[in-house]
């Protein structure tokens, strides 16, 4: 069969593909544009069936579609891609890097106070804070499984800034030789040093609950439920209790360093991840019929 | 402004009361600044005394578009609105009021002048939008004196925000210094440089949006004659 594949700005002719076989899939489809324009390979394309009309997956087969009249296929160009891990890694390093700069108290930016004793809060922070990222960078490369190969370019220098910039300032301010140590001392920093550290294993449990649920090399997806591990429990009350745990552990983050800038990256992370968690959970549900009711996306009955 | 739709009468009659009130406090403000400029007077501290109460009143007032905006009276988005609204806020109650030295800046006549036509034009357009009757002229004016008052009045708001920098510095106006229990600190004149510096990549994003706006409503150069949509 004949597909004619147009831009949907303008209606204008991207490729004329011929002789495509009716029973391929999507993904075969963008190969073979591919290889007339070899500047849109695949993970750049975007099919749908009208102008502004839906994302269509690579797994749909040409013939299930109800094609237009001139068997005609809209192409968005997503602009350059880059791989998923590779952002990761780029936007974890850095945080994590800028703050054990801050850390070392530099002379550039503390001046000659640089030399006052750190307070012990301090250190565990530095640690925490490491742990985080240390963690971050060890799931992107051992345990995460990427359903999208790609995501566009322009986030790699979007969350690049973001999190570069943030760890730079927290940590400017956490380090400086002035900090004021936690109002209620000992028992504010080991406290929530336990609720850091809670949080964190949790966030590792259901990252790796996630992983088990999707079969290697596949983009299977299934509904999540606890498993044996206690910490998954949190499945029973959202969607995504990755993130809930993600910000438990900034919020006693923020305790253990009583830091005003370490509360607003909380605050700023927390409203993008609910933003995600709402659309994932929007997605579970309607992919899934039998959906758990009573789930809610992020904050146990209430968000 | 895209077209306003089924909207119903008493949001209709609200907004054109409101637009019309924005259109002659404005054009107050332009009166008293041909009043300071016809009495042939040089210090400009005399006109911002002048003309201080009733723009900051107006001014002031814009920041209920946002509430506009955010309970969908009119469809702009309530986080643009109140970035445009916002540096000049930052200009009248963070640098005019309580940076004194300012107030005789050549800045201020330019942000007066600037301000007050692009508004006045601005208000009287969406008040006659409402009511579905712009002479051509209006429209024309809208998207043409946008091509020197922006220019202009961003120059008057960053020579202010430059007079100002030595002495929030010197006087460490609201600044919040270390130590403190929230371990965070405010440096004001910091803070304007960065704003300064945002007008470098904001300026042309902006004014080239506006040329955009205008080649779509007023058409070709010579098209006196075709009709705004």
């Amino acid at each position: 069969m004949e597909i004619d594949i147009l831009n949907p700005r303008n209606d204008s002719l991207i490729v004329s593909l011929n002789g495509v076989n009716p029973s391929s899939k999507l993904s075969e489809v963008k190969k073979l544009i591919y290889k007339q324009k070899r500047r849109l390979y695949p993970d750049r394309q975007s099919l749908r069936l009208e102008p502004r009309g839906k994302h269509l997956a690579d797994e749909i087969v040409l013939n299930t579609l109800d094609l237009k009249k001139g068997k005609i296929l809209y192409l968005k160009d997503l602009g350059p891609q880059i791989g998923w891990r590779t952002v990761f890694l780029c936007e974890y390093f850095g945080p994590l890097m800028c703050y054990l700069i801050t850390y070392m108290r530099p002379w550039l930016l503390y001046g000659d106070k640089a030399s006052l004793p750190i307070h012990d809060a301090v250190h565990i922070a530095a640690i925490c804070w490491s742990f985080h990222y240390l963690k971050r960078l060890y799931e992107t490369v051992f345990v995460h499984r990427f359903s999208h190969g790609t995501m566009p370019l322009l986030n790699l220098f979007k969350n690049c800034t973001y999190y570069w910039g943030f760890g730079l300032y927290i940590g400017y301010y956490v380090n400086h030789p002035l900090y004021t140590p936690p109002y209620f001392g000992k028992m504010q920093i080991y406290s929530c040093l336990v609720g850091f550290i809670l949080s964190e294993l949790g966030n590792y449990s259901i990252h790796a609950a996630l992983r088990d649920l999707r079969p290697p090399g596949t983009k299977e997806r299934k509904i999540p439920m606890p498993t044996s591990n206690p910490f998954t429990f949190l499945f029973k009350y959202v969607s995504c209790p990755n993130y809930t745990y993600e910000v438990y552990s900034w919020i006693f983050f923020s305790g253990l360093t009583q830091c005003l800038p370490a509360a607003m990256f909380t605050v700023a992370g927390f409203y993008q991840m609910a933003v995600w968690a709402l659309g994932k959970h929007r997605n579970y549900k309607k992919e899934f019929s039998n959906y758990p009711k009573g789930r809610k996306a992020i904050i146990p009955f209430l968000l | 402004m895209g077209k306003r739709g089924e909207q119903n009468l008493g949001a209709k009659v609200y907004l054109f009361v409101y637009n019309a009130l924005q259109f002659l406090g404005w054009f107050y403000c332009l009166l008293l600044l041909l009043k300071f400029f016809s009495t042939k007077q040089t210090n400009y501290r005399q006109l911002w005394k002048q003309v201080e109460l009733p723009l900051t009143i107006f001014q002031t007032l814009q920041l209920i578009e946002v509430l506009h905006c955010i309970i969908r009276l009119v469809p702009s988005s309530p986080f643009t609105t109140f970035i445009q609204i916002a540096s000049r806020l930052i200009v009248v109650w963070g640098i005019l009021k309580p940076v004194a030295e300012t107030q005789t800046s050549i800045g201020v006549p330019l942000i007066v002048g600037s301000w007050s036509v692009a508004e006045i034009t601005r208000y009287l357009y969406y008040a006659l939008n409402l009511i579905n009757c712009i002479p051509y002229f209006l429209t024309w004016c809208r998207y043409t004196f946008f091509t020197f008052l922006y220019p202009s009045g961003v120059s008057g708001e960053l020579i202010l925000m430059y007079t100002a920098l030595p002495y929030i510095a010197r006087r460490q106006i609201y600044s919040y210094q270390l130590p403190n229990p929230f371990n965070i600190s405010f440096q004001y004149n910091l803070a304007l440089i960065l704003l300064m510096l945002s007008y470098i990549p904001f300026f042309p994003l902006l004014y080239f949006y506006m040329v955009g706006q205008r080649r779509k409503m007023l058409g070709g150069k010579e098209a006196g004659s075709k009709k705004a949509n």
